[in-house]
């Protein structure tokens, strides 16, 4: 797989060749797929992933969080992103919104199948929208000819600011809602170091998370957290065991690093009908960093997993 | 304690031959008890014709001491026993004072001489209570004399009372020993035959349950240790704010604490009920605790004043009805001792402590006043000490203590144990001849002398 | 006192455990040291120190010097590793005989009582003859913390074999691994402070400021009453230069009170309504309970002041504010009233552990709530209101204080005193809450 830093080289030099070249950007997706064949999550990487959030413990090594599945396959997506065949730049691009449905438990040390493709341009006030769309298959499923088993899907939706294709309409900017705090459960703050060390779990080492100086390079108002460390912090200790839930996360406003996160978490229904829902803003301005919702969905039989992890187990 | 480094110094070959070269005083370091050790450093003459000194005899003899009953050029006495038991007229105190007179400088550091006489308000008899009389102030005078720490102090008897008594035993055993180190010139009077003499010398207290007020430290912690030490279980009091210093205090006794303001009017029902509860009884009061507000008359306050009036005399006046009135009720001992801390400040007084010695003077007018009400056998007694060092003598300022711990015969201040043995003998069996009386432990200081 | 002290034990019969009849524990007395706010008076005394003078003040008590306790529990709820065993190594500071056994009990502020109630269920099954339980806590005494990133350097390093390991390791240094992590109060998963949280409950629930405001005024006013007609005589031994507890402000009025500024919940706004004079402060000091079996306490001359009946513990979601933090104790009463088969009116004295006004006035209010007793508590009617003249009549945490395993020692202490002064088979009931969204609860009957 693209390691990201190249990802992200390879996206400087198109942006640099787009400059330099007056060059247009092709104006609709590709068609490619990105496969990436036997990944492999580590406990080693599942323990630095725990290690971002030591409140909610220790992770099921047989059960692993759905933001450490993404952060598996965001690569791939990355990697599509980065070409100079994508219509809209990687630099500068907003992350929007995730939505995930997290079919099986995802295990460490299991051959993984990840595909990333993208889909879905839309127009946006701001500009135009894509979907990034990853999905992650275990080995073969127990019936005989079953194959693959689908465990986790995500859409991530991404702007491109400014990026304005042929053929769309313009899209007015809706008037914007007045923010009405919950009432406060939590509330995290996050020391500068959040983007560095969620960087160095991640592999994703956008500038705008390292350091203030490069994030204001890149129009940031200062150095901000990523958005799926926050869907992480979201998550941690309120996902199921056993998976089978969907969850999104909406993003509203960047959490500026340091910073403080106050957070409303309500709970209703019961059972599998229980929705939890997430509103997450800052408490000095009053504006809105994302909104989350977790839906337990029914619980599935997870995927058989190797007893040992020593010899990778790979699928026949 | 504040340490007396003048008496560490002379003691030493330099600091002897100075002194003695500036004519400065030469307080000796004092003998004192330690349980197990001899009574006296050497041989006990006994002086005297009359059946006194025959008494005294068979006492020490009893006690395993090289008794003399003639002096002897080359002899070195640890102690000399002056009988003037059957004395009659002032000329017969010629004959045994003289003697004693001879012998004087044949006595060891630390000697003892204890004279014994008849208690001269016993007499209508011009002549005799003007001998008896007399040998109170020979043995004074005697005691000024005293070197090297030495002390002479008197037994006086009382009616019908000879030295074979148990008190009179007690008082005898008391003066020759280490455990009156800084008593100097003083009289014990032993006017009842009651009392006993202990199984174990060294345990006079054993079995016993007794209360010390003002435990947590100085005087008070000095007592509970020493009543300890002969035996007694010891019930610590003291106000809550000293609890600290009372937990340390009982628990390296193996004691109990009891935290309260003896002013309280419950005071003496709650010790009651502590005694009552943890031991099922109670042998010994020790009214220590007592407070100083110093302040010339003049600008003293009714806060200072009634302070220390209710903490050192009033609330023993109240913890004395409430313990009389439960005498032999199955807790109380029916022969309760209870021994009381007056001052040499009650007895020639002090400027700026009008009130403080109101109060001491008052615990002396109270001893006296209440022994005829103690059944039973009982007895009350208090103790006047002088200067004392302790956190409080170590406070004052320097030249005054200096000038303070010297002006008596020993030229030294006392500590807190020679305090808790005077109390300790008092509210021992060996005491039960003396009931009413206040010991001076002042070195024979000059003031109120 | 026995004239044996290695006398071991006094029980007659067959243990509970081996198969005789339960026996009762009682509680034969209490000592603590004052409390002190922290930073203050004892901000060089160590937990052990505390732990150690709390200790030695009931030994000196109940002279129970050189005596074999059965068993001592105790614990700190901030402590340095150091002190993994730190009720062992205080037993060993005092003049208990040291082959007194010692273990350790950690429930947030819940501590005293879980070592208390722990071990009077020892003594009931006939484990134990005695025992004496409490805790300590001082946030003077505090550990400082390396940051995470610190340590892992600082673990290389002391891993690292070859110099070039351990200078690569000491090149990881960076200054931001001196900022050392401070202890507080905070809630792990919600990174919100007890206060925080109390203040989402006390909002919820409607309690006023002048509400809180007068619960704090009644517990100022209260202690210092009991202070001053010596109560705490017998139940507090000075330390240091403290012969009170120094948060206690016998003079504080309502107007003093009511001109405070909200230090909980301010984005509440207008409707904030902690503040420091209705919440209590970080504090230092340790407390300690001696209980016993009947026989143990009769044979040596020692008071029974109270039996200690039943104790209950009980958690709540708190996490994603589906309950307040501080709740638990109100869930906790309603399963011990109902195993005791009493009511919630049944008792002559109430101490529910003051953490905050609002803590005890929201609770209050819960168990009076129809909708929070049938909902939440599963019970067809409600608890109901208590007589609020049993409450805390000799004031609580807002005026003493609370280093938090040490209230529960301090609570028990204070209410078997109480309940032997009210007479035999007079009733109280203790709440304390805990951090972590947990609380205990227990019954004590005097005698």
């Amino acid at each position: 797989m693209t390691p990201l830093a190249a990802s992200y080289r390879a996206a400087l030099s198109t942006a640099a060749r787009d400059a330099l070249l007056r060059r247009r950007r092709p104006q609709s997706l590709p068609a490619r797929t990105l496969l990436v064949h036997d990944h492999v999550i580590g406990e080693d990487l599942a323990a630095a992933y725990a290690g971002l959030f030591p409140a909610t413990g220790p992770l099921d090594p047989g059960d692993l969080p759905s933001v450490l599945v993404h952060i598996a396959g965001f690569p791939a997506a990355m990697d599509l992103m980065a070409q100079a065949d994508f219509p809209m730049p990687l630099l500068g691009m907003v992350h929007l919104e995730n939505r995930v449905r997290h079919h099986r438990p995802v295990p460490a040390g299991v051959p993984l199948e990840v595909a990333a493709s993208a889909t879905g341009l839309a127009p946006h006030p701001a500009g135009t929208t894509v979907d990034l769309v990853i999905t992650v298959h275990g080995p073969d499923g127990d019936q005989p000819g079953e194959g693959p088993v689908l465990l986790w899907e995500g859409t991530s939706t991404y702007l491109g600011r400014g990026v304005r294709l042929a053929g769309h309409p313009r899209v007015d900017r809706r008037p914007r809602e007045a923010f009405a705090a919950p009432e406060l459960t939590a509330r995290w703050r996050l020391p500068a170091s959040t983007g560095r060390d969620y960087a160095a779990v991640s592999g994703d080492y956008n500038p705008i998370h390292l350091h203030p100086l490069a994030a204001r390079a890149l129009g940031q108002k200062g150095m901000i957290a990523h958005g799926m460390y926050l869907a992480g912090r979201m998550l941690a200790g309120r996902e199921p065991a056993g998976a089978g839930h969907s969850w999104s996360i909406s993003f509203a406003t960047p959490v500026l690093l340091p910073g403080s996160v106050s957070l409303g978490v309500t709970h209703s229904g019961a059972g599998t009908a229980r929705v939890t829902e997430v509103t997450a803003w800052n408490a000095r301005s009053g504006k809105p960093h994302f909104t989350g919702r977790i839906e337990p969905g029914e619980r599935p039989t997870a995927i058989r997993r190797p007893r040992s992890s020593g010899r990778p187990w790979r699928p026949s | 304690m504040s340490t007396d480094s003048y008496t560490a110094l002379v003691n030493q070959p330099l600091g002897h031959r100075l002194a003695q070269a500036l004519g400065l005083p030469q307080p000796a370091i004092l003998r004192r008890h330690r349980p197990g050790a001899p009574l006296v450093d050497g041989p006990v003459l006994v002086l005297g014709g009359g059946p006194a000194a025959d008494e005294a005899a068979t006492h020490l003899l009893d006690w395993g001491q090289d008794v003399r009953r003639h002096p002897a050029a080359q002899d070195r006495y640890g102690a000399v026993v002056a009988a003037f038991d059957d004395v009659s007229t002032p000329a017969e105190l010629s004959a045994t004072a003289l003697e004693l007179g001879a012998v004087q400088r044949q006595l060891g550091g630390s000697g003892r001489v204890v004279t014994v006489y008849q208690d001269p308000e016993g007499t209508p008899d011009p002549a005799v209570r003007a001998a008896r009389k007399g040998v109170e102030g020979l043995t004074r005078s005697l005691a000024h004399e005293m070197r090297q720490g030495s002390t002479a102090n008197g037994i006086i008897l009382g009616e019908g009372i000879s030295l074979g008594a148990p008190g009179a035993a007690g008082a005898l055993r008391f003066l020759l020993s280490g455990r009156s180190a800084f008593v100097s010139g003083q009289f014990i009077p032993v006017a009842t035959d009651g009392g006993a003499t202990p199984r174990d010398w060294d345990r006079p207290l054993a079995g016993r349950v007794a209360v010390v007020t003002g435990a947590a430290r100085g005087i008070g912690a000095a007592i509970a240790e020493t009543l300890h030490r002969d035996g007694a279980t010891i019930v610590g009091v003291d106000v809550p704010a000293a609890g600290q210093g009372l937990a340390d205090v009982v628990n390296a006794l193996s004691g109990s604490a009891l935290q309260l303001d003896i002013t309280a009017p419950d005071a003496g029902e709650r010790i009651l009920a502590h005694c009552r509860e943890r031991h099922g009884r109670m042998d010994v009061v020790v009214h220590n605790a007592g407070i100083t507000r110093d302040r010339k008359l003049a600008n003293m306050d009714a806060d200072r004043w009634d302070s220390v009036i209710a903490v050192n005399i009033e609330s023993q006046l109240a913890m004395n009805r409430a313990f009389l009135a439960a005498a032999g009720d199955g807790v109380v001992a029916a022969g309760l001792r209870i021994a009381s801390l007056a001052s040499t400040s009650g007895i020639a007084g002090n400027a700026g402590q009008t009130n403080y010695a109101a109060s001491k003077a008052g615990v002396i007018g109270m001893v006296s006043a209440t022994a005829p009400l103690m059944t039973g056998g009982g007895t009350i007694n208090a103790v006047a000490p002088g200067f004392i060092e302790t956190e409080m003598t170590a406070k004052i300022p320097f030249l005054t203590r200096e000038v303070a711990r010297r002006m008596n015969s020993l030229s030294q201040g006392g500590r807190p144990v020679d305090v808790a043995e005077a109390v300790s003998f008092l509210v021992s069996d060996a005491a039960g001849g003396t009931s009413g009386a206040t010991l001076r432990v002042c070195g024979q200081g000059i003031m109120g002398a | 006192m026995t004239e044996n002290p290695q006398q071991q034990t006094s029980s007659t019969g067959t243990a509970a455990i081996a198969g005789g009849p339960l026996r009762q524990a009682v509680v034969i007395g209490g000592n603590r040291t004052p409390f002190a706010r922290s930073h203050g008076a004892y901000a060089s005394a160590s937990n052990k120190d505390l732990l150690t003078a709390a200790l030695n003040g009931l030994v000196a008590r109940f002279g129970l010097q050189g005596e074999r306790i059965g068993e001592v529990a105790a614990g700190a709820v901030i402590k340095h590793s150091r002190d993994f065993n730190l009720t062992r190594e205080s037993v060993l500071g005092t003049v208990l005989d040291h082959s007194t056994p010692a273990h350790e009990v950690q429930i947030a502020c819940a501590t005293g009582m879980e070592a208390i109630g722990g071990l009077a269920n020892k003594i009931r099954l006939g484990q134990l003859d005695s025992a004496i339980g409490g805790g300590v806590d001082s946030i003077s005494d505090a550990p400082l913390v390396f940051n995470d990133a610190a340590r892992s350097v600082l673990m290389e390093l002391n891993r690292a074999r070859t110099v070039q390991d351990r200078i690569k390791a000491v090149l990881r240094f960076r200054p931001g691994h001196l900022a050392p992590e401070a202890p507080g109060t905070e809630e792990p998963r919600t990174g919100l402070s007890m206060g925080e949280h109390q203040a989402r409950t006390t909002h919820r629930w409607g309690i006023t400021r002048q509400a809180q405001d007068e619960l704090a005024l009644a517990s100022h006013h209260h202690m210092a009453a009991a202070y001053d007609r010596g109560f705490f005589d017998d139940l507090v031994t000075p330390f240091g230069t403290l012969t009170r507890d120094n948060n206690l402000r016998a003079d504080s009025t309502l107007e003093k009170l009511a001109s405070l500024k909200p230090a909980f919940g301010r984005d509440l706004g207008e409707e904030a309504t902690m503040t420091a004079g209705n919440s209590t402060p970080l504090t230092d000091g340790a407390s300690a309970v001696l209980l016993g079996s009947e026989d143990w306490a009769a044979a040596r001359g020692l008071p029974v002041l109270a039996d200690f009946v039943d104790f209950e513990t009980a958690a709540v979601d708190f996490v994603d504010g589906q309950e307040g933090l501080l709740m638990a104790p109100a869930y906790a009463v309603a399963r011990l009233l109902q195993r005791q088969g009493l009511t919630l009116q049944d008792f002559d004295y109430y101490e529910i552990h003051e953490a905050f006004a609002g803590t005890v006035l929201a609770t209050l209010k819960a168990w009076e709530d129809e909708e929070f007793c049938r909902e939440r508590l599963g019970l067809d009617a409600p608890l109901g209101p208590i007589d609020r003249a049993r409450l805390n009549v000799n004031g609580s945490s807002l005026a003493a204080g609370h280093p938090f395993a040490a209230t529960g020692g301090r609570i028990t202490a204070t209410l078997a005193k109480m309940l032997h002064k009210k007479g035999p088979g007079s009733l109280g009931l203790v709440s304390v809450c805990a951090a972590g969204g947990q609380g205990i609860v227990a019954i004590l009957r005097g005698r």
